[in-house]
């Protein structure tokens, strides 16, 4: 690492490095640079670091995303307004109301934390088992593992993957050609949840240990997004899209070969603090 | 501000859905990218986008004009982001005090358990990095970072949004600079070479 640059140029190396001096502010800065060793490195190691960063990735969302953009927000303002629940704001309830019951009572943090998280685990299962009934038998059961435990994000994120593939197959078998039209609305459900469990498993997961686990998962997310924005019947066009996205990216392929990477890992206990885990690793 | 604008708002306040659809459409692409440049998750994105046009459409009674509609707009999403943020930020902690309680530390992985040797340049990978060491950047210093960096936004412009002096905008982007140039760091040998 440089040393670091002058304390009182701070402010105009930053602007410096964004194109925002103004005359006056970019003559003050050269002047100094020309006699400033440090200043000049730190110039020069934040053109790296920003040529290296590059643009931002954006993921292209396809046209019946954006098209279906208005219909899914006037459907969000008209449940508003007529006060409907939905599955997430029950859940997003109740994780409020035990927040605020933690908050409020320090002093039974502990006790009332544990039994928050058993309560929480318990309305997981349920939802997961209702959500997901037709492949109950393949997945590990939680209910089972008493003492109940959260599994570590390992371990989720692998079954997390399998549920995705299981997903991915049956669109991509599902056959479009009979007489009665595909109803998508169990897979539809079903990518919400992963959708939402990817969010937790995003953030549990060690961004250095995992870099190619994470970029699957966020092509898989685009997918699912997809899936869980099909209308629920006839939307046979939309299917296509989605069969094509999961062929093109070779998703199933991708897949088994990570399910193969996470099997050969050592388990992690605990999701790791992700700096001191990166500097071991790079 | 343009005329077109002052019309649109006029609209708006006299609750014309073809107005707030107008808006929509003309807004959606921007808001949805921002959430996501922000938060790094689609759905997400769509998520805060979507409640950030259904505050609007509440609260444009509320809008007296002295900002531009987009500037608003945007204060709004980075919000609803930052809010995002701190309540995740709050379940993680929850969670991990619970598994660190009988936490024993695994071997670190290393490189080698890293999977296929699928066509990750290197360029990519320290790319990836670098993208997710803005995460370790405080909320608002990411914010900041992310709306000139990214969204191209005039700093006079983000110390609006934020409601902070440009000082305070041009010394935050310093230190996320300097978080960025610390994990490059890490690359030094290979780009040195
Ligand atoms: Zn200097």
């Amino acid at each position: 690492m440089n040393n670091l640059p002058c304390k009182k140029y701070e402010t105009l190396l930053a602007a410096q490095a964004f194109g925002d001096l103004n005359s006056a502010e970019e003559h003050k800065l050269r002047a100094h640079l020309a006699e400033c060793r440090d200043c000049r490195n730190f110039l020069m190691a934040t053109e790296m670091a920003l040529g290296k960063l590059g643009a931002p990735q954006r993921p292209e969302m396809p046209e019946h995303f954006w098209g279906g953009y208005w219909h899914r927000l006037a459907q969000r303002l008209e449940q508003e307004a007529a006060g409907a629940p939905t599955a997430d704001s029950v859940f997003v309830r109740l994780r409020e109301w035990l927040r605020e019951k933690w908050v409020a009572q320090p002093l039974f943090m502990p006790l009332a934390r544990t039994a928050g998280i058993l309560a929480l685990l318990v309305c997981g299962v349920i939802i997961g088992h209702y959500w997901w009934p037709a492949n109950r038998n393949e997945q590990p059961t939680l209910v089972s593992t008493v003492p109940p435990t959260i599994p570590v994000a390992q371990t989720r994120a692998e079954q997390w993957l399998e549920r995705s593939k299981i997903l991915l197959i049956g669109m991509a078998n599902e056959d479009l050609s009979g007489a009665t039209q595909p109803d998508f609305s169990h897979q539809r459900q079903v990518s919400r949840t992963l959708l939402t469990e990817a969010r937790t498993l995003n953030h549990e997961l060690d961004p250095a240990a995992n870099r190619q686990l994470l970029q699957l998962m966020s092509q898989l997310e685009l997918i699912l997004l997809q899936i869980a924005n099909l209308e629920a019947e006839h939307d046979l066009s939309a299917v296509e899209l989605v069969r094509d996205g999961i062929a093109r990216d070779g998703l199933l392929l991708k897949i088994n070969i990570a399910e193969l990477a996470q099997q050969a890992q050592p388990r992690p206990v605990a999701p790791q603090k992700s700096k001191r885990q990166s500097s071991e690793i790079l | 501000m343009a005329n077109d604008e002052k019309e649109l708002i006029r609209r708006l306040q006299a609750g014309e859905t073809s107005a707030f659809r107008e808006l929509v459409e003309n807004h959606k692409r921007a808001l949805f990218n921002l959430a996501y440049d922000l938060l790094g998750n689609a759905q997400d994105a769509e998520d805060i986008s979507q409640e950030a046009f259904i505050k609007v459409y509440h609260s444009i009674g509320d809008f007296r004009g002295d900002a531009r509609l987009g500037s608003w707009m945007y204060r709004i999403v980075v919000n609803l982001c930052l809010n995002r943020r701190r309540k995740k930020a709050w379940s993680e902690m929850e969670l991990r005090e619970s598994f660190e309680d009988d936490a024993t530390h695994a071997p670190t992985p290393t490189s080698d358990h890293e999977a296929n040797p699928e066509k990750t340049t290197e360029a990519e990978m320290i790319r990836q990095h670098l993208r997710r060491a803005l995460d370790l950047l405080s909320p608002q210093q990411k914010t900041i970072f992310v709306l000139r960096h990214d969204d191209d936004l005039p700093l006079a412009e983000i110390s609006k949004i934020l409601k902070i002096s440009e000082g305070t905008v041009k010394s935050q982007l310093f230190r996320a600079l300097r978080k960025l140039q610390e994990e490059l760091a890490f690359y030094k040998a290979d780009f040195v070479a």
